[in-house]
């Protein structure tokens, strides 16, 4: 009976020690018999990481608020260009697209010049600039207009 | 008259002798069977179940002092009618059963206590079965010399006990060698030495793993790290190792590895390996 439950006593130990010893590995090596050096050549270390897909956009205007302001024009003048800065962090090679809403430009002219990424290009701080101008017609009656631009930064 | 009474008397005498006689032998027959009948009686009920065949002895390999070996302990026979469920083996306490391994699929630790290692068998050895009980990861003692294991208990289950196994007359012995010695122990985070740091944005560094080498030496040494596969792809970080001579004896080293991944590497898995390499001086 004795002998019974000193088994049991063991079991119990064996347990715990089981559940500490499962949160890692422990590989030993000797150094060969008379050697003087010991490596885990047999066993090595295996470092593992998995990189997430990840694109930002930062878009910097001429002025506050995302807007680029070419102030007060007169009929048949132009105003511009003016630069609006565009950097991608993106770590695959990507493509930059824009749209344009016009619809409360009326007939005033938005030009837009936009560099076109390098082909493959990826990384921190890729920039690209969009220059922009305008031109207002005579048709085009007094007052205040807008227009938005999006971007859009897309993995290949 | 008297010759015939002679005769008579004779007789009866010859006769008297010979029903003594058989008397006499007869109880001799009934004392016999007594004491034959008292003697398996007295038999021990716990009579050693299990024994030792062959040239019982242990192996160890290698035999260097302070190297971590493989003792096998050879052979073990079962009774007729009786089952080995485990085996417990005490170590002189000059080795180091604490990382003590079971080699054979079929064993496996129960328990290390003191010097004692309890092993169990998932498949218990049945009546008349040979077997070894080989052992992995017991770090020999540092100092060379001869040796002695106690005589290993082996549990039966029919026996419903103990039974001790030991040569007859010999001692389960084994001799450690003169050398020098130079251990190194690797523990990492995960499994099968990996260390795995999960999925991590690009630019960003993860927590800290960490890797600790400890070596122990029986002359100072010096300690270096190499690495190969896709570390660069990572970004994998670490700490300078200390440069120059460490003392002779136990030194840890703790590895802190970190991963940041650069914006240049594409998504994907990646993956390296590290070697740490102790050189005596």
């Amino acid at each position: 009976m004795k002998r019974s439950l000193l088994i049991s006593a063991l079991a119990v130990v064996m347990i715990f020690s089981a559940v500490a010893l499962a949160s890692g590995d422990v590989a030993i090596f000797n150094g060969a018999s008379g050697s003087n050096t010991v490596d885990n050549s047999t066993n090595l270390v295996k470092p593992k990481v998995t990189v997430n897909p990840k694109v930002t956009l930062t878009v910097t205007t001429p002025d506050a608020n995302q807007e680029v302001l070419f102030g007060t024009v007169d009929p048949g003048g132009t105003a511009g260009p003016l630069n609006v800065t565009l950097e991608v962090d993106s770590n695959k090679a990507f493509t930059i697209t824009s749209a344009e809403d016009l619809t409360n430009f009326d007939a005033i002219v938005l030009n837009r010049t936009l560099t076109a990424p390098t082909a493959g290009a990826k990384g921190q701080g890729v920039s690209f600039t969009d220059t922009m101008d305008i031109s207002v017609p005579w048709s085009v009656e007094p007052g205040a207009y807008d227009a938005t631009v999006q971007y859009t930064v897309t993995q290949n | 008259m008297q010759e015939e009474r002679s005769d008579i008397l004779t007789e009866r005498r010859v006769r008297t002798s010979i029903r003594a006689a058989l008397a006499i032998r007869a109880f001799q027959a009934s004392l016999a069977l007594v004491v034959l009948v008292t003697g398996v009686a007295i038999a021990p009920s716990t009579a050693i179940a299990v024994s030792s065949s062959g040239q019982f002895a242990v192996s160890v390999t290698p035999a260097g002092a302070g190297m971590y070996a493989n003792y096998t302990l050879a052979s073990f026979t079962t009774g007729n009618k009786e089952t080995t469920t485990r085996v417990a083996i005490t170590f002189p306490a000059q080795c180091d059963i604490s990382g003590a391994t079971a080699l054979n699929p079929n064993h496996y630790v129960i328990s290390r206590t003191g010097s004692t290692v309890v092993l169990g068998f998932t498949t218990p050895y049945g009546p008349r079965t040979t077997f070894a009980v080989p052992l992995g990861n017991v770090r020999n003692p540092v100092t060379p010399g001869t040796y002695s294991i106690a005589s290993p208990i082996v549990f039966t289950l029919q026996g419903g006990g103990t039974s001790n196994v030991s040569p007859p007359g010999r001692r389960l012995e084994f001799t450690i060698l003169a050398s020098p010695y130079i251990v190194m122990t690797v523990e990492t985070p995960g499994d099968l030495q990996a260390v795995d740091f999960g999925t991590v944005d690009p630019g960003v560094t993860s927590a800290g793993q960490l890797v600790r080498v400890t070596v122990d030496s029986s002359a100072d040494f010096t300690i270096s790290r190499g690495l190969t596969g896709q570390f660069v792809e990572m970004g994998l970080g670490y700490p300078l190792l200390p440069t120059g001579p460490q003392l002779a004896g136990v030194r840890v080293f703790d590895d802190v590895l970190t991963v940041t991944p650069p914006w240049v590497a594409d998504p994907g898995t990646y993956t390296a390996q590290i070697q740490y390499t102790a050189v005596q001086n």
